[in-house]
């Protein structure tokens, strides 16, 4: 059962004359075990849509639907949906409060009414999930860690409470690039072989691009496209996406370079892995002679 | 919602006549109005201040709402007050209620007790709502000024209040990003008894302090990279200079208060 938004409008300050429009009619569904990239600028509604999916702001009643439940509908269980969608906030370390890593990454299930013994197996399961060795880490303070240790704590904190979908706000955000690339294998993972539907919100193109199934790109609090990034992030976006301030990816715009130049570079490439084959097999075509110099 | 109410008597940017007036006439005029209010213990007293106010607030053309809003807590203490001064007066009785009785004496004293209450809040209101921060704080600092002989740091103190005041929209802000971070982890504040809901405010507070001295060492870090170090031979930006109604507003002020202080003890 999927996530699925219907038409949704929102705007802060609503009703009064300052009312600024977040979201005009945005549509769009999140498979249930997907790999979705929500890509746009800063401004664009990104974080105000997320904060639709887990009901922490309440939608118009028949606009969200998390596995067929109206969130809007009046007397929807919200707690229940917080539970199945996990929503991770950006610098999500802010969040962190308890004097152990164990409690705080408990909070949620506790929260959940398990048992103590459940919300502990819970939480040791959860920080080996993250890469954290329980025995190493449960009873250190959270704010004796390091910047990336403590993310991957707040994020094992939302992972304890077993969500099906988990939505993530810039997680990425001020990592260095191993930690950067650390994170989003562990979200990899996580859908591969957990099952667990991630709704990635980033303006790094070159994440999206290469670990997404599909890419919604919101701009303006409008869905401006949306497909599989070979897709989303092909040669007709590309004015858009610029419009919109956001950097195509280096791969694929060498890819668009290389074009321009006459090389013959079939199909969508976007992901790094298929621009070096493709570059590869075209040098090599052109180095055997069998495609026509410098045209 | 309940969160905008946190930032009551936030500075409305205008151009009335009590906007454009010197801070530091807005300030003393507060400060003499409060002395005023109780220095005078007569009615006649109590009506040349109302009508004081009344006209100042006319001037000011705030808005109405948010105006009303920052009273609104004031009137559950004046609520209060009022009924325990009417009860427990001794006097006349009006209405009997066996051991306790609404006096005339007692509804004459919670009469003036309301009265000073709202009327001072009024004052402070109108003195925040009409002026920016930074001139609020320039004026205390020109307060303060003569207290420097005896070591007080003034500019020092002005400068804190000024930061203060800064920081509360961006904390109300983080305040309520935990809120809902937490909330996403199934927190729940609004039920359960009073325990649990004090339990409650520990996820929420100890990362806003956290946020907070984070915030507090990264502004202080920017402000000694760019060779701050207190009032030390500093000038300043923004010189204000009193104009006409500037003297005109403090005269007539001075005079009304000093009448009522004077006449209607």
């Amino acid at each position: 059962m999927p996530i699925v938004v219907r038409d949704l409008h929102y705007a802060y300050e609503g009703g009064t004359p300052v009312a600024v429009p977040a979201l005009r009619g945005v549509s769009l569904t999140i498979g249930d075990g997907e790999f979705v990239g929500l890509i746009g600028p800063m401004g664009a509604g990104k974080s105000t849509l997320l904060q639709f999916l887990n009901g922490l702001l309440v939608p118009p009643p028949g606009t969200v639907f998390v596995d067929g439940q109206d969130l809007g509908a009046p007397g929807a269980n919200l707690s229940a949906v917080r539970q199945r969608v996990g929503l991770v906030f950006q610098y999500p370390e802010h969040q962190l409060f308890a004097e152990t890593v164990l409690a705080d990454v408990s909070f949620g299930p506790r929260n959940l009414g398990a048992s103590p013994e459940e919300a502990r197996r819970r939480a040791e399961e959860a920080l080996a999930v993250v890469g954290l060795d329980p025995a190493l880490y449960q009873d250190r303070s959270p704010f004796a860690l390091s910047g990336g240790e403590q993310r991957r704590v707040a994020l094992a904190g939302v992972l304890a409470m077993g969500p099906r979908y988990l939505v993530l706000d810039e997680p990425t955000a001020g990592l260095d690039p191993a930690g950067r690339r650390d994170l989003l294998d562990l979200l990899s993972r996580l859908h591969r072989q957990e099952g667990i539907a991630v709704v990635l919100v980033t303006h790094h193109l070159e994440d999206v691009a290469e670990r997404a199934q599909r890419v919604i790109l919101l701009g303006r609090g409008e869905v401006v496209a949306a497909g599989p990034p070979g897709n989303v992030l092909s040669a007709v976006h590309r004015p858009a996406l610029r419009q919109l301030g956001l950097d195509v990816p280096v791969a694929a715009q060498l890819v668009d370079e290389l074009r321009r130049r006459g090389w013959q570079l079939p199909g969508e490439l976007v992901q790094e892995a298929d621009v070096v084959s493709a570059v590869a097999a075209a040098a090599r075509r052109r180095a055997a002679g069998g495609e026509g110099h410098g045209a | 919602m309940a969160l905008r109410d946190v930032t009551l008597g936030q500075f409305v940017p205008g151009d009335s006549v009590l906007h454009r007036l010197d801070a530091r006439v807005k300030l003393v005029c507060g400060l003499v109005l409060a002395a005023a209010l109780f220095a005078t213990g007569a009615w006649a007293g109590y009506g040349l201040l109302a009508a004081y106010v009344g006209l100042a607030t006319g001037a000011a053309r705030l808005p109405a709402g948010a105006f009303a809003r920052g009273l609104r807590p004031v009137l559950w203490l004046v609520a209060l007050s009022v009924t325990f001064h009417a009860l427990l007066t001794p006097g006349t009785p009006v209405v009997d209620f066996g051991p306790l009785a609404v006096t005339v004496e007692g509804l004459d004293a919670a009469g003036r007790l309301a009265v000073r209450l709202v009327l001072l809040v009024m004052g402070v209101q109108l003195v925040m709502m009409t002026t920016s921060p930074v001139a609020l704080t320039d004026a205390l600092e020109w307060l303060l000024t003569p207290g420097r002989r005896l070591g007080l740091p003034a500019h020092e103190l002005a400068m804190m209040v000024t930061i203060a005041l800064r920081f509360v929209p961006a904390l109300v802000e983080e305040l309520d990003r935990i809120i809902k971070a937490q909330k996403a982890r199934g927190a729940e504040l609004e039920r359960g008894g009073p325990i649990s809901r004090a339990r409650a405010l520990v996820p929420i507070l100890v990362p806003l302090f956290i946020g907070a001295f984070r915030r507090a060492d990264a502004l202080a870090l920017a402000l000694e990279s760019r060779c701050y170090r207190g009032s030390l031979g500093r000038t300043r930006w923004r010189a204000s200079r009193w104009a006409a109604r500037d003297w005109t507003a403090l005269a007539g002020s001075l005079v009304v208060m000093v009448l009522v202080g004077w006449r209607f003890r």
